[in-house]
């Protein structure tokens, strides 16, 4: 197993450095970078008092140089010093701001909603979805169907609309950014802390409900699919009782294919969170590669996919590794 | 109500399935019992309704599509009044407590009755914890002895593996492993061993035949293999389209059947070796869309008369031994007489 995981860890690295020279790539392959129309901008405006500055910009980022001139200092420069480069676009600042430190924080965030989100997609999925197909064409199959179908087609910043709504005329919180206004730049503490997780519930909500239907649709299919398997009546005619029958038994095999999709519901979650970012004025990961990309700000768009394919690629290797083991069919090798 | 040997009575069961193309009668109106200690054999050709009959005889029926529209399944208790398991809710603690205890069933298919992500121990303890007050370790212990019990070797590796690293052969022992696990008093065994090579065949016979003996029990065996039946049942029914159309100790249906449809089995018999698939006979079970009048049989009868479109009924030959056909009726000519008409 310990080298399974290893080997996979290895596999990870030409795997990511690929994406990242694809993405490096298209993104530069425009023309008109921020970088550049900025130096344009100070040409226009010092003219030749700024030519000393202008040329140190264009070699220290290789503005006349090739793509793949640009790329390799960047890279390397990520793999030796963890330094992702500059960001240019002045949305993050007056001046220009390393991209580390914008990833650094946003990275966090990100990541405790996706998994945050991931983990409330399960909980809420997974037993509607057994129950759907217990009783399949019951009431409450129809019922949860049909909330599936509308979760699915709801577009999120509508939902994320009425439930802020909601929340506000029924609770009287108004949600908005990671933080209540007054808590905004404050030290952590209780109120803080309880701020903040009240300002996630209705991100998770939203972004987890499309994810939700999507796995409610397949494993309600796959559950119907293992009830009428043998094994099934096997465990009914040892005399186990039906609920039991239920979760320790056909489940457990439906889950698999479910399992295997952590790997690219955590991409869908970032890139489907970037609206619902927008709407809930949150700092995801998700929303700066939006306005990076928007603003032709290469480095730092580049090192948002590069940080999505890493997370993306360890995604998969958890599912991997979860499927092996609650699956004895697999093998490690 | 039940004999005082008897150990389960199934009475006018009717199983009905509701699909898109309309009613299949699966069983139609079946009643037989099994006797404390004995084999009973249930012999018919595909899709006559065994493994429906078997499985409801524990209730398993699969809901909606099927259904139990009539019949009771008397089960015989020590010392208490017998209880119909037709009566209990079906997915009540009532009958999971006679289930996998005092009635277990072995499937047809081992390839698909085992849970591909649980290990063949847990699927033992799993039985034998519900229905033992015993810890987690005896239960493994107990699992264990019944894989030895079973044949399969070094059971305190078998114990951990799971049904992917078992043959057909092995995974059909597991199964009977679990079955046994809580000694049931009958063993429903639907065709146990039609997936399996014939070397295979015989040995798990052997091992049903002696775990019988060893563990008093009775057992259902179901087969559409006459060679099968003669080696293994005490008494015998014939189904044909969701009825039974002859009963007998075994000797009188293969010495003396009388049922056309059981005269032609045997004689479609293979010579030569000793199994008989029943395949051989001319003619096909009818659709159970288009079921014939009367007799199901009489398309593929030779001794078909006009009577025959109305519904024969039971006629007792001997008390052991019954046909549900014209020729044995009063007036009735009987099966060789008419032979000679013919
Ligand atoms: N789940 C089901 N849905 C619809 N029809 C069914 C179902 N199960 C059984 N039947 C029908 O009931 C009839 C009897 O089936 P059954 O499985 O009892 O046959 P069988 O005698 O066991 O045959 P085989 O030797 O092939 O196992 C068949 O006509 C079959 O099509
Ligand atoms: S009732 Fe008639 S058709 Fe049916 S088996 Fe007897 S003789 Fe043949
Ligand atoms: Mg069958």
């Amino acid at each position: 197993m310990a080298v399974y995981i290893l080997r996979r860890l290895v596999y990870l690295i030409p795997t990511v450095l690929l994406i990242s020279i694809i993405s490096f790539a298209v993104i530069n392959a425009p023309p008109g970078d921020i970088l550049s129309s900025q130096v344009q901008e100070l040409e226009q405006q010092y003219g030749p008092a700024a030519q000393r500055q202008i040329e140190a910009l264009r070699t220290r980022y290789g503005l006349d140089q090739p793509v793949y001139m640009r790329y390799f200092p960047w890279i390397v420069g990520i793999i030796t010093r963890l330094d992702f480069g500059m960001s240019f676009s002045g949305a993050y600042g007056i001046e220009f701001r390393p991209v580390v430190d914008i990833l650094a924080e946003r990275l966090g965030y990100t990541v405790l909603i996706s998994v945050l989100t991931l983990g409330f997609t399960w909980v809420a999925a997974i037993p509607i979805a057994v129950y759907s197909a217990a009783w399949q064409r019951s009431v409450f199959d129809y019922v949860f169907t049909f909330i599936a179908f509308v979760g699915r087609s709801m577009p999120n910043f509508l939902l994320a609309l009425l439930l802020m709504y909601f929340v506000y005329t029924n609770f009287g919180w108004s949600l908005g950014g990671m933080f209540s206004s007054e808590y905004v730049g404050q030290p952590w503490s209780w109120g803080r802390f309880v701020d903040f997780l009240r300002n996630l519930v209705v991100p998770v909500i939203v972004i987890g409900t499309a994810g939700m239907a999507t796995i409610v649709r397949v494993l309600r299919a796959t559950m119907l699919d293992e009830l009428g398997k043998d094994y099934v009546q096997t465990a009914r005619a040892k005399g186990v009782p039906e609920w039991k029958v239920l979760w320790t038994h056909p489940v457990k095999v439906a889950i698999l294919p479910i399992v295997s999709t952590i790997g690219w519901m955590l991409p869908m979650i970032f890139s489907g969170s970037v609206i619902t970012a927008i709407v809930l004025n949150l700092p995801t990961i998700g929303l700066t590669l939006y306005t990076a990309l928007r603003a032709q700000d290469m480095y730092l768009a580049g090192s948002c996919v590069l940080v999505f394919s890493v997370l993306t690629v360890i995604g998969t290797l958890i599912s991997d590794i979860i499927l092996a083991k609650i699956d004895p069919r697999i093998r490690y090798d | 109500m039940l004999q005082t040997n008897e150990l389960i009575k199934v009475e006018d069961l009717q199983v009905f399935f509701h699909t898109d193309e309309g009613i299949v009668r699966a069983v139609d109106n079946v009643s037989f019992s099994v006797v404390q200690g004995e084999t009973l054999g249930v012999l018919g050709e595909s899709g006559c309704g065994k493994s429906v009959t078997a499985r409801a005889v524990l209730n398993l029926i699969p809901r909606p599509k099927g259904r139990i529209h009539n019949g009771r399944i008397w089960l015989a208790r020590d010392g208490k009044q017998p209880l119909d398991i037709l009566s209990l809710r079906p997915y009540g603690r009532q009958i999971g407590r006679i289930r996998g205890r005092e009635v277990s069933i072995v499937f047809q298919e081992p390839m698909t009755s085992l849970n591909p992500v649980h290990s063949i121990g847990r699927q033992i303890m799993e039985a034998v914890q519900l229905h033992n007050r015993v810890s987690k370790r005896e239960a493994r212990q107990r699992a264990m002895e019944m894989l030895d019990r079973v044949g399969i070797s070094a059971p305190s590796q078998a114990v951990d593996k799971y049904p992917h690293e078992f043959s057909g052969g092995m995974r059909q022992r597991a199964m009977i492993a679990i079955a046994l696990s809580c000694n049931p008093r009958l063993l429903i065994a639907d065709e146990p061993t039609t997936a399996l090579d014939v070397t295979i065949e015989s040995q798990i016979l052997e091992l049903l035949s002696e775990l019988k003996e060893s563990m008093d029990m009775s057992i259902m065996f179901i087969t559409h293999d006459l060679g099968v039946i003669g080696e293994i049942a005490d008494r015998v029914i014939v189904m044909y389209a969701g009825k039974i159309v002859e009963r007998g100790l075994v000797r009188d249906i293969f010495h003396d059947p009388k049922h056309p449809y059981t005269v032609k089995l045997l004689e479609s018999r293979p010579r030569v070796g000793k199994t008989g698939e029943l395949s051989s006979i001319a003619g096909s079970v009818p659709s159970p869309f288009e079921l014939p009048a009367g007799c199901y049989f009489s398309p593929r009868c030779d001794y078909a008369h006009e009577r025959c479109r109305q519904e024969p009924a039971e006629i007792e030959i001997t008390p052991e031994h019954t046909a549900k056909c014209w020729l044995f009726s009063e007036g009735g000519s009987g099966i060789d007489a008419e032979a000679a008409v013919n």
